[in-house]
């Protein structure tokens, strides 16, 4: 593949995650040129998102990779000054990955019905047993008594069966169901549950693959974060859509109950009294210009925040809506990244919608992709499934000089940008860095947490049963492009603690049900047909690289894009300290076709930022629709078009 | 060589409104075309030659520029508006990315008569848009198949016209074309009954295309909010 590629660029990038993606379209942007590559036949890397035929090709491919021998990362080159360093294929970038599925599976018709598509057909059957020898194995060494029930018939069926009941008599008594609060919601839209809650096989899963979109590393876009701002200067906005986050849920006592977003809401709100309400807009009024009153927090700016809203007597339950529905951070944060945080989330309200999040149609995959066009349109080059096994080290200068391609040629490069899951083992630490590492929970389930009569995009905020960390929860439904009507997806995330599953089983049991008539409110919670959990991995980087190897983590903990755009930028200008950071491509209005003199070079052709094709309901596009091409048309033949 | 309409791009402004003025009853529709296919099969010479009626041995590389526009007066009352899109730097292996696809109603797989492996890479081209794209009802784009550079001499058997009809049928394309860009051969033919395919569905889903009262104009917020904390609603 590689061998009708240039020998030389200004930066090679390895990896297609958000922030190589970002750098490498603004480097081409101001004409530098760019390899861009990635193992994967997919682009994202940790960022992307699948089908759910691909999510389990994924799954599967995740579990068989093993970590390999920890090999020196060096070989001399034995008559040069240079020395490679060899890259690696096996950095593990997902641990702990589990799989269950509750949905009946109906018999197996064992056929691949897309077998055209040559290059990723996999064996579902397989998958499925390795899942029960998996589970098998998982009940000799009886690590988690609370989910298996090996002597129930059912389980002999289906292994991975939950027993439902018996968790739910585990569950800690802190996070009881939200379902008293759930079925006050309910009442008056039984008749929409009804409906929508079709029975879903396994089977019919499989057959709507296609209709999934299923993020690995869901986040949420503040409308005035960094990102915003950056898609729409960079006009990259054209190419995503987006949706607002319609509501945001949080628990209170064991009800999940919506969080104000906007004054008239506080005051309508039936959760908090009037003397709550008037403290609470006394604080966010102070919190949208926390700066101007550098007096009132001084003494608290290093402390823990939880601490400063205690000195300024905000009840118990507002304390925990300020810091985790608002600021939603974790609980040590220190009062002035708790006030920033705040401060935020106020300032993205009312942009777009009720809330400040935004969350793009497909998922946040299209980012990175997104980018990735914007590059390729300004002359960036893009090679996927294509690994790099080694950089050259030129020992001389202590500079990397360019990289070896599987094929043995040699690309030359002033610098390369790295995700750092691409590098030698030997070179990472041999723990996962727990700040940069996630634990994920993805559930497919048949009706939504919280159902209302619209199409929702809801997200939740959790603490966990003892309040030592958040967990942040997502639904999305058909409506954000990202699931089958009448099914709903649910991501799961929190900071990584010990593995996916126990760090998100509490909140787990008390939002699903899985099986079915399990316990009294049984039907009033969501049940979930299919679910997977698993930790996505970053590492630290041992040793001092090269000054121009720059290295990306392969994922990302915060819940909205700052780290990730401002880590982009500062890529960008370690590369080209004195330029702009993607400044706006030229304006339809500023490219002019010049028909008149078809033979001369280097014309360009017209560029339309208004084109509106079929749009679904409620979406949002970044682009001035008022922005259409001035266009007038000659000579036109209608027959000759 | 056939006489072609040229569309022209100004960024005067008021030549814009009069233009709209004149055309007041005309009906407009913007139509995406992705133009796909392996590298060096001449997709962006398809598209010059297409909508400049130009073509050269070395393009430069189109800076910047997500597509070409190519404005038709198709009827007395219809003017159809292509964009047509090209795959840039990302031909280097058979799947593009969503953002490409956006949109699209209709798109173009090219290859070379003269290179059985890129007639290979149709499949997995056409299945890549089979995948990702989808008309409102949920049916696929109509898709053409263009078999270019037909001023050289084919290789292999797959060329053969009788071979070629029952391939598309097989595969779901609407037609095949033998096309070259170079010498101008049913380029513009191709393109025509592409359009007439997309246009005729297009009168389907009419009601589907109406703006969304929902959807945000960004600049238009910008100018009405003024200073960053106006918008709180707090």
């Amino acid at each position: 593949m590689a061998d009708d590629l240039p020998t030389e660029f200004d930066v090679i990038v390895i990896g297609t995650g958000l922030s190589e993606a970002i750098t490498a379209a603004a480097l081409t942007r101001i004409g530098k040129k760019v390899l861009h590559v990635d193992k994967n036949d997919y682009y994202g890397g940790q960022w992307a998102a699948f089908t759910f035929d691909k999510l389990l090709a994924w799954i599967e491919k995740a579990r068989n990779l093993k970590s390999g021998e920890k090999l020196p990362p060096y070989i001399q080159d034995t008559d040069t000054n240079q020395k490679r360093l060899l890259l690696s294929n096996d950095v593990l970038t997902t641990l702990n990955l589990e799989v269950e599925c509750y949905c009946d599976k109906a018999p197996e018709i064992m056929k691949d019905d897309r077998s055209t598509d040559g290059d990723e057909i996999y064996n579902i059957e397989e998958i499925e047993m390795a899942q029960s020898q998996r589970d098998a194995d998982n009940d000799e060494s009886s690590e988690s008594p609370q989910s298996q029930d090996p002597s129930s018939e059912d389980v002999e069926k289906t292994p991975n069966q939950h027993d439902a009941d018996k968790s739910e008599n585990s569950k800690s008594p802190q996070l009881q169901a939200p379902s008293s609060g759930v079925a006050d919601q309910v009442g008056s839209n039984q008749a929409i549950r009804d409906r929508t809650a079709k029975e879903f096989t396994y089977q019919d899963l499989k057959d709507l693959w296609r209709r999934f979109s299923i993020d690995l590393l869901p986040k949420l876009l503040l409308c005035r974060g960094p990102l915003v701002e950056l898609l729409i200067k960079s006009k990259v906005a054209r190419y995503v859509e987006f949706k607002c986050v319609t509501k945001i849920l949080t628990y209170r006592g064991n009800r999940l109950v919506q969080v104000p977003c906007s004054r008239s809401e506080v005051f309508s709100t039936n959760l908090m009294s009037m003397l709550e309400k008037r403290m609470l807009m006394k604080f966010l009024s102070f919190c949208i210009e926390y700066e101007k009153h550098e007096d009132k927090f001084k003494e608290y700016e290093q402390r823990p925040f939880s601490d400063y809203l205690k000195s300024w007597r905000l009840s118990e339950d507002l304390q925990h809506f300020i810091i985790h529905c608002i600021a939603m951070v974790e609980k040590n944060v220190t009062t002035i990244e708790g006030l920033a945080a705040a401060q935020c989330f106020l300032q993205s309200l009312g942009r777009f919608g009720e809330t400040p999040f935004l969350w793009p149609l497909y998922g946040v995959a299209e980012l990175p992709q997104a980018f990735c066009r914007l590059c390729a349109v300004f002359g960036g080059i893009y090679c996927l499934r294509m690994t790099v096994p080694s950089l050259i080290i030129d020992e001389t200068s202590n500079r990397c000089t360019g990289i070896i391609t599987d094929e043995g040629q040699k690309i030359s490069c002033s610098n390369v940008i790295i995700d750092s899951s691409y590098l030698p083992s030997a070179l990472l630490s041999d723990e996962p860095d727990k700040e940069k590492s996630i634990s994920r929970a993805i559930f497919i389930t048949n009706k939504s947490i919280y159902p209302t009569e619209t199409d929702e995009v809801i997200l939740f905020s959790l603490p966990s049963s003892d309040l030592s960390y958040l967990i942040r929860g997502l639904e999305i439904s058909a409506g954000s492009m990202a699931c089958p009507e009448g099914l709903y997806i649910v991501h799961l995330t929190c900071l990584m603690k010990s593995n996916a599953k126990d760090d998100l089983q509490e909140v787990t049991d008390s939002l699903f049900n899985f099986e079915e008539n399990s316990g009294k409110d049984g039907n009033k919670k969501p049940k979930v047909l299919w679910c997977t959990y698993f930790n996505q991995i970053g590492y630290n980087v041992k040793e001092r690289l090269p000054s121009n190897i720059l290295t990306v983590d392969p994922i990302d903990s915060e819940m909205s894009f700052k780290s990730i755009v401002a880590k982009a930028e500062n890529m960008y200008h370690n590369i080209c300290p004195n330029e702009e950071f993607i400044p706006s491509p030229p304006d339809p209005e500023d490219i002019i076709i010049d028909d008149t003199s078809p033979q001369k070079n280097g014309k360009e052709t017209g560029e339309n930022a208004g084109f509106s094709g079929c749009e679904e309901n409620e979406e949002i596009r970044m682009e001035d629709n008022e922005d259409e091409n001035t266009s007038t048309t000659s000579s036109l033949k209608p027959n000759e078009m | 060589m056939d006489e072609l309409s040229i569309c022209i791009i100004t960024h005067d402004r008021k030549i814009q409104n009069a233009a709209q003025n004149n055309s007041t009853e005309k009906k407009e529709h913007l139509f995406k075309i992705i133009v796909v296919g392996s590298k060096f099969t001449g997709k962006t010479s398809i598209i010059r030659r297409y909508v400049h009626q130009y073509f050269s041995e070395n393009y430069k590389a189109t800076i910047g520029v997500d597509f070409a526009l190519k404005v038709i007066n198709w009827d007395a009352e219809t003017v159809i508006k292509l964009q047509l899109w090209d795959i840039a730097g990302q031909d280097n292996y058979e799947k593009m990315t969503r953002v490409y696809f956006k949109d699209a109603v209709g798109a173009v797989v090219v290859y070379d008569i003269t290179d059985t492996k890129t007639f290979e890479s149709t499949k997995k081209w056409k299945d890549d848009v089979d995948n990702k794209v989808f008309l409102p009802d949920g049916s696929t784009v109509p898709v053409v198949l263009l078999a270019n550079k037909c001023d050289k001499a084919k290789i292999g058997d797959h060329n053969d016209p009788e071979y070629l009809d029952k391939f598309i049928q097989d595969n779901g394309y609407i037609k095949w074309f033998e096309t070259s860009a170079k010498t101008n051969v049913n380029i513009d033919k191709a393109f025509r009954s592409l359009v007439e395919e997309i246009y005729e569905k297009s009168t389907k889903f009419d009601g589907k295309e109406t703006a969304d009262p929902e959807r945000v104009n960004l600049n238009n917020t910008n100018e009405k909010e003024g200073t960053k904390s106006s918008s709180c609603c707090f």
